[in-house]
């Protein structure tokens, strides 16, 4: 700096004093860049120190010209020599910084301080001036500063609240992002531990402990905390949730404070929480749809939802849904539904669509459930707690699941009301069959199919023919639940108008023809049997149906395979043909469905095998017979097809039978033996005659035209009466030959016509049946 | 009055120059033709028939009655059938459509019968 103006006498005092006090001197030099003394009037003495740092030669700043002022930047000089004058005239120190020339041409900016050094007297001797190169610090505050401006800027501005507390926990200092997030002023969260104003409760209402607290526990030990979430407490006293972390500020070991910084995370977490909650949705409707699907019945899946939705989210709900024009409760999670009867039909009513509560009940929600556009029910839900909206159950997520729920009902309904007529159908078709009809007992049993969407098309009928027959038939329609229900009404009325005046074979003939001509494209299979009593002997044909069974008195039983077809409906053209059996005393005749006796996976030879020998074991013939019979061969396995049994046994209490041995002396015991009977039967007198008789005439006509002079053949007699009526069928098993002389014939069958009301003959290749029918009139002739 | 061919079951009668005829049997296809070889047998003027005691007359039986009545008269034999009313074979033969004036009601009123012609 400066020469000193006017150098004084005691310039060399100055410099003893300044050689004599070393540690003086060491100390200035250690700190200072330049050291220099000056005399009394301002001029400068040699300095070592200065020409170092000037790099002036010494006879430019020793003169009296001052020419140390050189050095000193032009703007800073007028200012410096005014403060030398005037430092000069008190004698008074002082402090100046201006900016100095280095050597290297670079202007420095230098801090000096000046201190008059008293003579003995008290008036100034010289000056001693220290120089202090301040570039170095000056620039790095202000690079500090400018970076503090940068970091100002950020932490300002910054989304992020910074926070920094002092050792004890209190709040030095808030950005506006912390204010804007917390609500408090930097004063109001002085007034304590932060912990204490803005982390004092969790948001499930305890207290939050600052012990627990992570980031006291971090700053008590003095580590930093890496990020993590928490939920802080705003002024308002709501939460919010955060990511905080916090960094010790330490300076010399000592713990001066904490820096933290809290990110604010309502928005990331709503975005999350949303895409959870959709996530969750869409699983949970997935799994609701599932569910549902697993039943079939409206009420079901209505019951089933409410236990789902209530299970999933807490509380109750409850689905009202219009049936044939009625609101009905379908389902209930708990005791009694959400809502009344009389609210939810006020709910479905009501014009105003976006409505979702009902007035005076508090938490109870409700969503209408829509199919084909119109309010087809109503969803009510009752929630525990949380309000819908804040948690997963808002109100769009009810009108997904409502969606859902319309949906799953409406298909539901259609499917019940398609399968309520087919089953209505099935059943009417197979009521009012009896447990027997004349001396043939019956036992049937029909088991659904356990497979929800298949419905089978079985059915069974029986009836009787004019001839005295029963007609048994079973059958399966293969199609589509209406349509099948539908093709088997049609086939069962066919049958049995077709049958008074067909047989088996040509039964199935007319039946292809009914077939044909019907607009659905169904295949059906069938077995027609028709069972005579008098005769103990069954025709029967199978039209792609598995063959009936016989089953003895014993238990044994064979499968009657003859008189096998086509099925009806199918494209091939096929000959019906027809078959006849004979059944022995005690023998029953089994019709039935495959459903019986097939199963998945497993060759039918196996369903044949343990139908016999479920037969063998299911007790006596009784009207349980065949339901027996059922269980025991769907016992334990799943059934996905109907399965139906129509068992018959000829049994005729007080019936008449007898067997000629196509001996024409054998007729008179013939006759004696149903003279017996037909007293028995309270028979007597003229009917009596004519009975025996008629019964004579054609059982004579069997030994006589059908054997001939071959006696070994059998003629069987049977007789009995059934509802008013007396039945004769005499059948034997011989060629029918044309009689000859054909007067008895004529006069035997003249006879028979006048005795008996009804008789018929019938040819076929297994032989010649004669049936008579009487009426048995309540007076004198019985 | 002589016995003759009778057997189990047709009792032969001949008084004078009337031959009488009992089948105590059932007419039958079985007994038809012995009964018809009994009474196409007779070479009596008067043969009378009694089915007082015939328990069943079948269409075989009506036959051989017929024929053999159709075969006497032929030979201008008097046919004479004692047919009981409210028998069977009373009802029998109405049945079959005979006449039921031809019937005579016991045997005794046919043994008396006058013969025309």
């Amino acid at each position: 700096m400066p020469t000193a103006p006017d150098p004084t006498p005691a310039e060399s005092d100055a410099v003893a004093l300044r050689e004599r006090d070393g540690r003086y001197r060491l100390l200035l030099e250690s700190t200072t860049t330049a050291l220099f003394t000056a005399a009394v009037d301002g001029s400068l003495h040699p300095s070592e120190s200065w020409e170092q740092f000037t790099g002036q030669p010494r006879s430019a700043y020793t003169g009296p010209d001052r020419g140390g002022f050189d050095m000193v930047h032009p703007d800073d000089r007028c200012a410096l020599e005014q403060d030398w004058v005037k430092a000069v005239e008190t004698r008074d120190q002082f402090v100046a910084t201006y900016r100095l020339r280095h050597r290297s041409g670079e202007y420095r900016r230098v801090r000096s301080h000046v201190v008059p050094v008293p003579a003995s007297d008290g008036s100034p001797r010289e000056w001693v001036g220290a120089i202090t190169d301040i570039e170095d610090e000056l620039r790095a505050r202000e690079d500090l500063d400018r970076q503090g401006e940068v970091t100002n800027t950020i932490t300002e501005n910054a989304s992020s609240a910074l926070l920094l507390m002092d050792p004890e926990g209190q709040a030095t200092y808030v950005n506006p992002a912390a204010v804007e997030m917390f609500g408090y002023r930097l004063d109001e969260l002085r007034k304590g531990p932060l912990h204490d104003i803005i982390h004092h409760t969790r948001p499930d209402g305890s207290p939050y402990p600052m012990v627990e607290c992570p980031i006291d526990q971090a700053v008590e030990q003095g580590r930093p905390r890496e990020p993590y979430e928490d939920v802080f407490v705003r002024k308002d006293g709501t939460f919010v949730p955060v990511r905080a972390a916090a960094s010790p500020i330490q300076r010399d070991g000592e713990r001066i404070g904490t820096v933290v910084e809290v990110q604010d995370l309502t928005i990331e977490h709503g975005l999350r929480v949303a895409l959870e909650a959709s996530s969750r949705r869409a699983q949970f409707l997935a799994e609701l749809a599932g569910k549902l699907d697993g039943y079939v019945t409206v009420h079901e899946r209505a019951q089933q939802a409410v236990e789902v939705l209530a299970e999933s989210f807490g509380g109750e709900a409850s689905i009202h849904v219009s049936l044939g024009g009625k609101l009905e409760l379908c389902g209930a999670s708990g005791q009694s539904p959400v809502v009344s009867d009389e609210e939810a039909a006020a709910f479905i009513g009501s014009a105003d669509t976006t409505a979702r509560t009902i007035d005076g009940r508090h938490g109870v929600f409700l969503v209408p459930i829509l199919a084909r556009g119109r309010r087809y029910g109503v969803l009510a839900v009752r929630t525990s707690g949380q309000p819908p909206g804040e948690g997963c159950l808002d109100d769009s997520f009810l009108d997904e699941i409502a969606t859902r729920l319309g949906l799953a009902l409406d298909n539901a309904q259609l499917y019940e009301r398609e399968r309520t007529v087919s089953r209505t159908l099935q059943l009417g078709l197979l009521r009012g069959v009896s447990a027997r009809i004349g001396d043939v007992r019956l036992s049937y049993a029909y088991e659904p199919g356990s497979e929800t969407m298949a419905v089978g098309g079985d059915w069974y009928d029986v009836f009787r023919l004019p001839d005295g027959t029963v007609g048994l038939v079973v059958g399966d329609v293969v199609g589509h639940a209406l349509e099948a229900a539908t093709e088997m009404s049609l086939l069962r009325g066919a049958v049995r108008a077709l049958a008074v005046e067909a047989g088996p074979a040509e039964l199935l003939c007319r039946l292809d023809a009914v077939m044909s001509s019907s607009p659905s494209d169904v295949m059906a299979t069938l077995a027609y049997a028709q069972l005579d009593p008098t005769t103990s002997t069954v025709r029967y044909a199978c039209a792609g149906h598995p063959p009936p069974l016989v089953m003895d008195a014993t238990g044994g039983s064979r499968l009657l395979w003859d008189g096998r077809s086509m099925p009806l409906g199918s494209s091939a053209t096929t000959e019906r043909v027809d078959a006849t059996a004979e059944l022995g005393a005690g023998d029953s005749l089994v019709l039935y469905t495959d459903g019986l006796i097939e199963r998945r996976g497993e060759s039918l030879d196996v369903g044949f095998g343990r139908l016999g020998t479920s037969v063998a074991s299911t007790g006596p013939f009784d009207e349980a017979f065949a339901r027996r019979l059922t269980d025991r061969l769907l016992d334990g396995s799943t059934h996905d097809d109907d399965a139906c049994v129509l068992a018959a046994r000829i049994e005729a209490p007080g019936g008449f039978a007898h067997e000629l041995h196509a001996a024409p002396a054998e007729l008179a015991d013939l006759r004696r033996e149903l003279a017996v009977w037909l007293t028995s039967v309270g028979i007597s007198g003229e009917t009596a005659n004519g009975v025996v008789l008629a019964t004579s005439e054609a059982a004579a006509n069997s030994v006589e035209h059908a054997y001939g002079s071959d006696h070994n053949g059998v003629t069987s007699i049977h007789a009995g009466i059934e509802a008013g009526e007396l039945h004769v069928v005499v059948r034997d098993h011989g060629t029918w030959r044309t009689p000859n002389p054909p007067g008895d014939r004529g006069r035997g069958r003249f006879l028979m016509r006048a005795i008996m009301d009804e008789v018929s003959f019938e040819h076929d290749s297994t032989g010649t049946t004669v049936r008579m029918r009487r009426r048995l009139g309540s007076g004198a002739d019985t | 009055m002589s016995t003759s061919d009778s057997d189990a079951e047709f009792d032969i009668q001949t008084q004078r120059d009337r031959r009488v005829i009992t089948p105590r049997c059932d007419l039958d296809m079985a007994t038809a033709p012995t009964f018809r070889l009994h009474v196409e047998a007779a070479t009596e003027p008067v043969v009378i028939v009694d089915f007082t005691d015939v328990g069943f007359i079948d269409s075989a039986g009506i036959h051989a009655v017929d024929r053999s009545i159709t075969s006497l008269s032929e030979r201008h034999q008097d046919v004479r059938l004692v047919v009981p009313s409210d028998s069977i074979a009373d009802w029998t033969f109405k049945v079959a459509g005979f006449d039921p004036g031809f019937f005579l009601p016991t045997l005794d009123v046919a043994l008396g019968a006058q013969q025309d012609g």
